[in-house]
């Protein structure tokens, strides 16, 4: 169990190029940032979804990668030191005081910052689900979204469903300890890493694995814990498959999650702020990027750059009340790390 | 003029008019025309969000694109006749078609 807890200025939630680019705003006046993203990984959904596609709307770079923006992001956050949580979910918020507040996240870190930045985007990346009646009664009875822990496959009969790389790799890994894995794919071929595919079809004829291709989930069937999945293939057979788990693989897909939750005027899933510091109703929490509306919101990078920059300005005043606030321009006085 | 039935996620159907051939794409035709479209991707036929099914009674939809067979590939709930509305461009084969929005919308 984690005691320590992190003591900084900005808490940012969310890794995405707004909550990165906030390091950089928030260090040059001396504000130091912790950053807390679900996702293993910084970058957001640059990262998570398009990595390789071009952009073309960031000022001074004619196309860049997504990938490589945020590998340029972090590059330029370094001298700041900025910490992170990654993998994990903010889940609680407790305003201590006026300038303190307390976050806790599904990992049980605790953090104590003077603000909190939410650059949020559309949320945080939560597995895409399929559409089957009473899925959500067997969650955690059998049916999951990630294999977090292998070794609780030993043996048992899995399903997985999915036809992208994740339900591929994972069909081979578990196949070596489960007692049978079944993979279900509506289609009849895989378009991921044809080596990868080819090893599943190698398999299915050796009859190491169960393939089950033109089908899709139908419905799960148990009592307290799962105990079949029915599947349906395109002329409206089913087949019943008896199982101690169903991993659907679905890839990720964002829902706004416990931002919801924590008190902040929202209007159609996005946090309304106010354009002079982009500070939401709560005195002290700031939201920036696609995560806030305002009249003549535009979703776009190089928006929440500009509102980083605002936001860095109003957060400095409340992280250091007694101090004066200076304009600096880096070209005069440099980065000066700390 | 192009002429086409939508139904959108709450089973409302309504007829969308194009009366001159935008640049962009089905997706950001719903847009504009008021249909909510999260569209986490921008249209790069990778999130889904626009995800719909197609009923085109004179077959002429062009097919797939690469990218949209690979997403829809990936994901759950997808029929004979799901579409992304980003990759699908505008043209006089989207006359007559029904068009049913699946995706998510905000």
């Amino acid at each position: 169990m984690k005691i320590d807890k992190i003591v900084t200025d900005l808490c940012i939630i969310g890794a995405g190029p707004v909550g990165l680019f906030s390091v950089f705003e928030a260090g040059l006046l001396k504000m130091r940032s912790h950053i807390v993203d679900v996702l293993p990984q910084v970058g957001g959904q640059l990262s998570e979804i398009y990595p390789q596609k071009p952009i073309y709307d960031i000022p001074g770079y004619p196309v860049i990668k997504a990938q490589e923006l945020i590998d340029n992001l972090v590059e330029q956050i370094k001298p700041f030191s900025p910490t992170y949580s990654l993998g994990e979910l903010v889940q609680e918020i407790v305003r201590i005081d006026d300038h303190t507040f307390i976050i806790k996240t599904n990992e049980n870190t605790t953090i104590e910052a003077k603000a909190i930045i939410i650059a949020g985007g559309l949320g945080c990346f939560e597995p895409r689900k399929p559409n089957i009646e009473q899925l959500e009664l067997y969650e955690g009875k059998g049916v999951s979204y990630f294999v977090k822990n292998v070794e609780q496959y030993a043996n048992k009969e899995i399903v997985i469903a999915g036809g992208g790389d994740s339900a591929l790799d994972w069909t081979i890994e578990l196949s070596k300890i489960a007692k049978k894995v079944s993979l279900v794919h509506r289609n009849n071929s895989f378009r991921g890493a044809p080596d990868t595919a080819n090893k599943i079809f190698e398999m299915a004829k050796a009859d190491e694995i169960n393939l089950i291709l033109g089908a899709t989930l139908h419905k799960v069937v148990g009592t307290d814990h799962l105990e079949s999945v029915h599947v349906m293939n395109h002329k409206g057979e089913a087949q019943i498959i008896k199982t101690d788990a169903l991993i659907p693989l679905f890839g990720l897909t964002p829902k706004l999650g416990p931002i919801a939750e924590w008190g902040l005027n929202l209007d159609s899933n996005a946090i309304q702020v106010n354009t002079v510091d982009y500070s939401t109703n709560i005195p002290g929490i700031y939201a920036i990027g696609d995560v806030n509306t305002y009249p003549g919101k535009l979703k776009l990078i190089l928006s929440g750059f500009h509102e980083a920059a605002l936001m860095a300005q109003s957060a400095f005043k409340r992280v250091f009340p007694d101090e004066k606030l200076t304009f600096k321009y880096t070209t005069v006085y440099g980065v000066n790390a700390f | 003029m192009i002429k086409f039935t939508v139904k959108d996620r709450q089973g409302e159907e309504r007829i969308v008019e194009l009366t001159k051939m935008p640049e962009y794409n089905v997706m950001e035709i719903l847009k504009s025309d008021g249909y909510k479209m999260r569209a986490t991707c921008g249209g790069m036929g990778l999130c889904a969000d626009c995800l719909c099914r197609i009923k085109d009674p004179n077959n002429l939809i062009p097919e797939p694109t690469e990218q949209e067979l690979d997403t829809l590939d990936s994901i759950p709930d997808v029929y004979y006749d799901s579409r992304l509305c980003c990759q699908i461009k505008p043209g006089e084969y989207l006359n007559d078609i029904h068009l049913a929005l699946s995706g998510v919308d905000q």
